[in-house]
């Protein structure tokens, strides 16, 4: 009896399998023991439209989500975010070198229009992507291309100038997607706003500009990602997309059903939502964004990197994001998620903790004297500095902003708010007409991140912070052309210290991307792939 | 008459011109660049640039003034910065969503305002005068935002009376009348104030006249002598408050359709502004102008109707 034997082994192997499942059914948000039934409209929510349905013309969040609806990419991104597994290629390998890949795609695959899926397919969208003519943000993704061949139907082989770390992450991003190329020639400029057409779960039905979109299901689709449970077609007969700019009818609406579920809920909303009948609140896990506040170091007063640690060391930043999320988060420790790979969390001890009366000797000993009226003084200049804020689409900085200012009026530091929509906040950012900006940036990796906002090449947008420094270069290249995962994390991890020395950007909490969902949505898991939450909802249906 | 609205017309066509000059140059120097809303915030200068040329906003701005100028002279407003569709092929889609709201809204609130002027002015400081003039004030005072969500809360969410947002269809059908009865409310409530006043004083100031005793004193029963003997005469100024008001209500379906997620010019013209689809906004901005214009010369025409002495 003492001894299990490899037969007694299996039943309770089973059992135990059978227990961990419906545990594992239990706990998952929006999964379900029922039986997927297919059918039903799944009706999503949007504050906005969407500027184009192209992938490869725009970084626009809300665009990655219906972009993997209707294209797949090369690879694809687990829920996780961290391991990358197969798409259209069904198996990748490398060479020792790190600078020839080759992906050895599905056969089984066709377009929306019917149309074959084959290798110089994938060879004609990387090529779009790469030519300056199309205007694509993305042509980083795919480091420096020497050659792209397709020595067969289903061979593509990359062939690049150095080593590119990134690339398997890249190429499961949702902008790195596979169009059809005979809808981009046959509409021109105008693919992405009529006719696109890849070879995702859904089809492409209808654009009412500013009022809804349709996507219908794409019944020949099998070939969906490993993770989710139906690899295709989708159990949805068709998901539309309605535009309702005002947030109170929107929750509304949420209430009463006639939205299924929609991004952007107020921190203020969420625990009501949650007890709100027939609707719950399903988060993304892990969520990659952050919101910060960012210096522009080429401004005088936050030139100095004291100033700049002052201004951390004044802000008590727990207070701050326990206020603006009502209670949903604390303080980042640091500006990446812990956890995420090539994460340094030695940065968590070089970000001051709250230390008002620090700060005030720092700007002190800076030569920042208090004035009359308690804003500090220098060389005959007043320690004003100009933050920049977006109005209307992130409650909590509009929250944060006056908080912030009675923090650092405190230790004498006068901020002065200014308040603007998206389009007007990015084209100031853009004058450079700042000293400080909050903001908050979605990311596949740390690597992604660090090159957006230090790296030279990319002032002045997105390397706000203008911060310019060769150290940083040269780690951003090593990182990228590293052989080994180690040297890889070395390297960014120098840079995230050099960062957090310098007092580049305060981290002020992680953003945990939130659906209000209805009950009647099953198997819907939102996705934190660039903060979208929509992944091709292979897996969710309606219950009746 | 024929000479009258074709000088009406021809000096309709400087306010229009107007308009196009000052809703372009306000639109072009506000900042927001519509490359960076279709690049996205993240994309490096390169690919916005790149996304300008594709857009045709890298010609000097006086440039793209005079081709705007001369293809909207041909009726030809460009197209759409994002659907990339012909401008007036989106608002042909908007004009009649806007207009049945507007005169959903207009007609309700001109009965809303009869009946509240009539009774206020026949019943002359009773209770029920002073009720309507408090009611009309409360209309005037409320930001039409706030009606429009309280209404919405408590007779589409709380109570399930009506659709929360959307659009039914048009107003002749069950669903589409449905729909258009709290955004209409809404609209028209801010409206109902403002008339009742003007109803009530200018009745007032005809049943003191003359014809009126005459009227009664031949023995014509009440209703008669208000309904059709005052109120007939009354009703020129009343035409002309109307009139004015079309202009003002076409300006409250900007929030009324944005509350209601209604699809008509007025939320259109908001998103459109977020982002920065110059053409659509400049396309809605004339469109609202030239309505304005024409509103303005049928309440001139309708004098006419109302008082034959009025000759054009």
């Amino acid at each position: 009896m003492g001894t299990l034997t490899h037969r007694s082994i299996r039943p309770r192997a089973w059992l135990l399998g059978a227990a961990l499942l419906l545990v594992t059914a239990a706990v998952m948000p929006g999964a379900s023991a029922q039986a997927p039934r297919a059918g039903g409209t799944l009706v999503i929510g949007s504050q906005f439209d969407v500027p184009t349905l192209d992938p490869h013309r725009t970084t626009a969040i809300t665009v990655a989500g219906l972009s993997s609806l209707l294209f797949d990419t090369l690879l694809t991104p687990d829920y996780d975010l961290r391991t990358v597994g197969a798409g259209l290629a069904r198996r990748w390998e490398s060479s020792a070198d790190g600078t020839t890949y080759t992906f050895h795609l599905r056969d089984d695959v066709t377009f929306h229009s019917g149309r074959r899926f084959t290798s110089t397919d994938v060879k004609w969208s990387f090529e779009r992507i790469l030519d300056p003519k199309t205007g694509s943000p993305h042509k980083w993704r795919l480091g420096d291309v020497a050659a792209i061949e397709t020595p067969n139907e289903t061979t593509v082989v990359l062939r690049l100038k150095g080593r590119h770390a990134e690339l398997l992450v890249q190429l499961a991003s949702p902008f790195v997607a596979i169009v059809d190329r005979e809808a981009v020639e046959k509409h021109g400029p105008k693919f992405g706003s009529a006719g696109p057409a890849g070879t995702g779960p859904f089809t492409f039905q209808e654009w009412v500009l500013n009022d809804h979109m349709t996507f219908k299901r794409f019944s020949q689709y099998r070939w969906g990602p490993a993770f989710f449970m139906n690899r295709g077609p989708a159990h949805l007969d068709e998901v539309v997309f309605r535009i309702i700019p005002e947030y109170q009818t929107m929750l509304f609406e949420a209430e009463r059903g006639g939205v299924h579920a929609f991004r952007g809920v107020r921190s203020a909303d969420v625990e009501r939502l949650r007890r709100a009948r027939g609707l719950g609140v399903l988060e993304a896990n892990p969520s990659q964004q952050t919101h910060y506040l960012g210096f522009k170091v080429t401004r005088p007063g936050v030139s100095d990197v004291n100033v700049r640690k002052a201004i951390s060391a004044a802000l008590n930043r727990e207070a701050l994001a326990k206020a603006v999320t009502h209670g949903l988060a604390g303080a980042a420790k640091g500006i990446f998620l812990p956890g995420v790979s090539d994460y340094w969390a030695g940065q968590e001890s070089i970000f001051p903790k709250h230390d008002a009366v620090g700060a005030r000797a720092l700007l002190d000993a800076a030569g920042w004297k208090p004035g009359a009226d308690g804003i500090r003084v220098k060389d005959g200049h007043r320690l004003r500095l100009t933050l920049l804020g977006m109005l209307g689409t992130v409650e909590e900085h509009e929250e944060l902003h006056p908080l912030l200012q009675a923090q650092l009026k405190d230790v004498g530091v006068d901020i002065e708010v200014k308040l603007m929509a998206v389009p007007a906040f990015f084209a100031t950012l853009g004058k450079q007409d700042y000293d400080l900006w909050t903001l908050a940036t979605p990311y596949a990796s740390v690597f992604e991140l660090l090159r957006f906002w230090y790296s030279s090449k990319n002032i002045p947008s997105p390397n706000r912070t203008m911060w310019n420094d060769p150290r940083t270069d040269a780690e951003l290249l090593a990182a990228q052309s590293a052989a080994s995962a180690e040297a890889r994390a070395r390297a960014l991890q120098d840079v995230q210290r050099i960062a957090a020395e310098h007092h580049l950007l305060v981290p002020l909490w992680h953003e945990v991307l939130r659906v209000p969902t209805r009950a009647e949505v099953k198997g819907f898991r939102p996705h934190g792939v660039y903060a979208t939450g929509y992944y091709k909802f292979l897996d969710v249906w309606l219950e009746r | 008459m024929g000479l009258y609205i074709v000088r009406r017309v021809l000096a309709a066509i400087p306010v229009v011109l107007g308009v196009m000059v000052l809703s372009f140059a306000m639109l072009h120097l506000t900042p927001g660049d519509p490359a960076v809303v279709v690049a996205g915030a993240d994309a490096p200068p390169e690919a916005v640039e790149a996304i300008r040329r594709q857009l045709g906003l890298t010609r000097p701005l006086p440039v793209q003034f005079l081709s705007y100028l001369g293809q909207a002279v041909s009726g030809n407003f460009g197209h759409s910065l994002v659907s990339r569709k012909p401008v007036s092929e989106e608002i042909r889609r908007l004009l009649g969503p806007t207009l049945q709201l507007v005169v959903a809204a207009l007609g309700f609130a001109v009965a809303a305002a009869l009946g509240l002027g009539v009774a206020s002015a026949v019943w002359r400081g009773t209770l029920l005068d002073r009720l309507a003039t408090a009611a009309g004030v409360l209309g005037l005072s409320l930001p039409i935002f706030w009606v429009g969500l309280m209404l919405i809360w408590w007779l589409a969410f709380q109570w399930a009376l009506f659709p929360i947002s959307g659009w039914g269809g048009p107003i002749w059908t069950a669903r589409g009348f449905h729909y258009t009865i709290l955004p209409a409310l809404t609209l028209g409530a801010t409206l109902i104030g403002p008339l009742a006043r003007m109803t009530r004083a200018t009745l007032l100031e005809v049943l003191r006249q003359e014809y009126i005793r005459t009227a009664r004193a031949k023995g014509l029963a009440e209703p008669r002598v208000v309904y059709v003997h005052a109120l007939g005469n009354a009703a020129l100024p009343l035409i002309t408050v109307i009139g004015l008001q079309f202009g003002y209500l076409l300006g409250g379906a900007v929030v009324t359709e944005t509350i209601f997620g209604w699809p008509g010019m007025g939320r259109t013209a908001v998103l459109a502004i977020l982002s920065r689809d110059f053409p659509i906004v400049q396309g809605i901005v004339v469109t609202v102008a030239v309505g304005f214009v024409a509103v303005n010369l049928v309440v001139d025409l309708l004098y006419a109707v109302f008082d034959p002495r009025i000759r054009y």
